[in-house]
């Protein structure tokens, strides 16, 4: 779509030369032959008409915005389609106002908010990196601490670090790695390597069988705190109910510290909060009182924005200049082979959320009861298949079995499941491939073979597992 | 089954390295170097520099990004 601005004149010359930075070298590197929808249509099998038509009706139909979810990041080359989309929006000067924009469609209620306050181990809280020594002085200063100024390890880094012996403990919060990531029998492997697991869930789950310590969860109705979600609306979260374990998680984490040592001592999840304003410019200004006054208030927001910024980038990016960047394509490092001729895609559905730890033990399996395998009729005929047949689902990494749903949407080569059953374990078979710059598990390739295991014995409802957005 | 046995931070780099091969030799190194030295855990930088200097077979884009990180 960017080599048909570029090439068709459709760019928004006055935002790209107030802007952003790069431009020329960029477009020139994007109206290359290679780029163009004619050259790339046998690749990505979608017509390039309808491609030059969409280009043309992003760039000139007024107002568009992107929205995008895991379809795009779970790919060894997610980050680079990202920066993509950026380029795109930006030669098109959709960004900074109302109603365009390129907006992640989280995968959970909590992620961006899980980011804001520095989950990424290369950033303290509000994207700041830890090299930066003011930010970390900040902290130093409030805590009495000396933190480090390196990047820690990422979560498939972490496995590793533990098969080899230099990561030795890790406390898991509401995440059961042992189903969701990819390469189970490594992630195991890496798990009983450990010395120390703690888990603090509100269910057992598979990671739970690898814990030394067990701590409890609560669930949304007894929490106390805020959710942000993708529009970076802080929102407050209350209680319907006093925790049924008789503490809030986030007092147990400060029991931890201070059985370790550190004096971790807030009366209220306010104070918390007070915390994170007094240390994060882009939240100087967010409270319990303020949203408690206005209900809700998306970042930044401090002086300059006293009840929040709903719309970002309005009058310049958060690093001055847009930057246009070259992304070219490179493809996957996973490839069909005759042993392994399909790819197999992942993903979710409505019904069940995540590993299913929560939604499995709900009525909702009556809608999902089991995770089935997706085929087109083709593959599934040359391989004897039937729907409903129990076939084994084999990669390089890993082997399970589960049973197989014919479906006329899969293309040719392509099929598809859920993860949200232990007892058929997707990511068993999922491999070590990631994106190139963050690490997320490439979940959306993976080469395998697929073989009749047993017919089916009887005429079964087997229903199809169809996926939704953000999946 | 088998496992790849390309250790994690040689083909974590090669991943990164891979991003940039369409640039020049030079400002391709940098950026790969860049991005390891401001995202990479300092025992990942540790093995990766370790598998380099014994000679482990790789992308040259990671030997040169190497050579920037022990300088």
């Amino acid at each position: 779509m960017a080599h048909v601005v570029v090439t068709e004149d459709l760019v928004a010359q006055s935002f790209v030369d107030e802007r952003c930075e790069g431009f020329e070298e960029w477009a020139s590197f994007i109206a290359g032959p290679e780029n163009s929808p004619e050259a790339v249509e046998p690749e990505t099998g979608v017509p390039a008409a309808e491609v030059r038509a969409a280009a043309r009706l992003y760039a000139t139909g007024g107002n568009a915005a992107i929205y995008y979810g895991l379809g795009v990041t779970e790919h060894s080359q997610g980050s680079t389609m990202v920066m993509g989309m950026a380029n795109l929006a930006m030669a098109t000067g959709n960004i900074g106002r109302p109603g365009v924009g390129i907006n992640p469609l989280r995968g959970q209620n909590n992620v961006q908010g899980s980011c804001d306050m520095g989950s990424f181990p290369h950033e303290l809280a509000g994207y700041r990196h830890v090299s930066d020594e003011n930010v970390r002085d900040i902290y130093n200063e409030l805590w009495g601490v000396s933190i480090l100024d390196e990047p820690g390890l990422r979560i498939p880094n972490m496995f590793d670090a533990a098969l080899d012996g230099s990561f030795r403990a890790l406390y898991v919060q509401g995440e059961d790695i042992a189903q969701s990531d990819p390469n189970t029998q490594h992630v195991h492997g890496a798990l009983a390597a450990l010395d120390l697991v703690i888990v603090q869930d509100l269910f057992e789950n598979e990671t739970s069988k690898f814990a030394h310590v067990l701590l409890p969860g609560t669930s949304f109705l007894e929490k106390d705190g805020t959710f942000t979600n993708a529009e970076r609306r802080i929102n407050r979260v209350r209680p319907v109910m006093a925790p049924k374990t008789g503490k809030h998680e986030w007092q147990i984490v400060c029991e931890v510290a201070q059985a370790m040592g550190y004096p971790m001592t807030y009366e209220h999840p306010r104070e918390i909060m007070d915390e994170i304003a007094v240390t994060t410019p882009t939240f100087a200004g967010v409270s319990f009182d303020l949203l408690d006054k206005v209900g809700s208030v998306q970042w930044p927001c401090n002086a300059a924005a006293p009840e929040g910024a709903p719309i970002m980038h309005v009058d310049g990016f958060v690093r001055g200049k847009g930057r246009f960047v070259e992304t070219r394509y490179v493809a996957t490092p996973e490839r069909s082979t005759r042993k392994y001729p399909l790819i197999l895609t992942t993903g979710r559905i409505l019904s069940q959320y995540n590993v299913g730890a929560q939604t499995r033990r709900t009525a909702n399996v009556t809608w999902h009861p089991e995770d089935v395998l997706e085929l087109h009729p083709h593959d599934a005929e040359v391989r004897g298949i039937s729907g409903g047949d129990t076939v084994s689902l084999a990669s390089r990494v890993g082997r399970t079995t589960l049973r197989a749903v014919i479906a006329e949407r899969m293309p040719v080569g392509v099929c598809y499941t859920t993860f949200h059953h232990p007892v058929t374990g997707a990511t068993v078979v999922t491999t070590e491939h990631s994106d190139w710059a963050t690490n997320c598990p490439e979940y959306k390739v993976t080469a395998v073979q697929v073989e009749l295991v047993t017919a089916r014995q009887q005429a079964a409802s087997v229903r199809a597992a169809v996926p939704v957005a953000g999946a | 089954v088998s496992h790849p046995t390309v250790p994690p931070a040689v083909r974590l780099a090669g991943d990164i390295a891979a991003q940039f091969r369409g640039v020049p030799a030079e400002a391709g190194a940098a950026a790969v170097a860049g991005h390891i030295r401001q995202f990479w855990d300092p025992r990942l930088r540790r093995q990766l520099l370790a598998e380099v200097a014994a000679g482990i077979e790789t992308d040259p884009l990671v030997v040169a990004a190497a050579g920037l990180l022990r300088a």
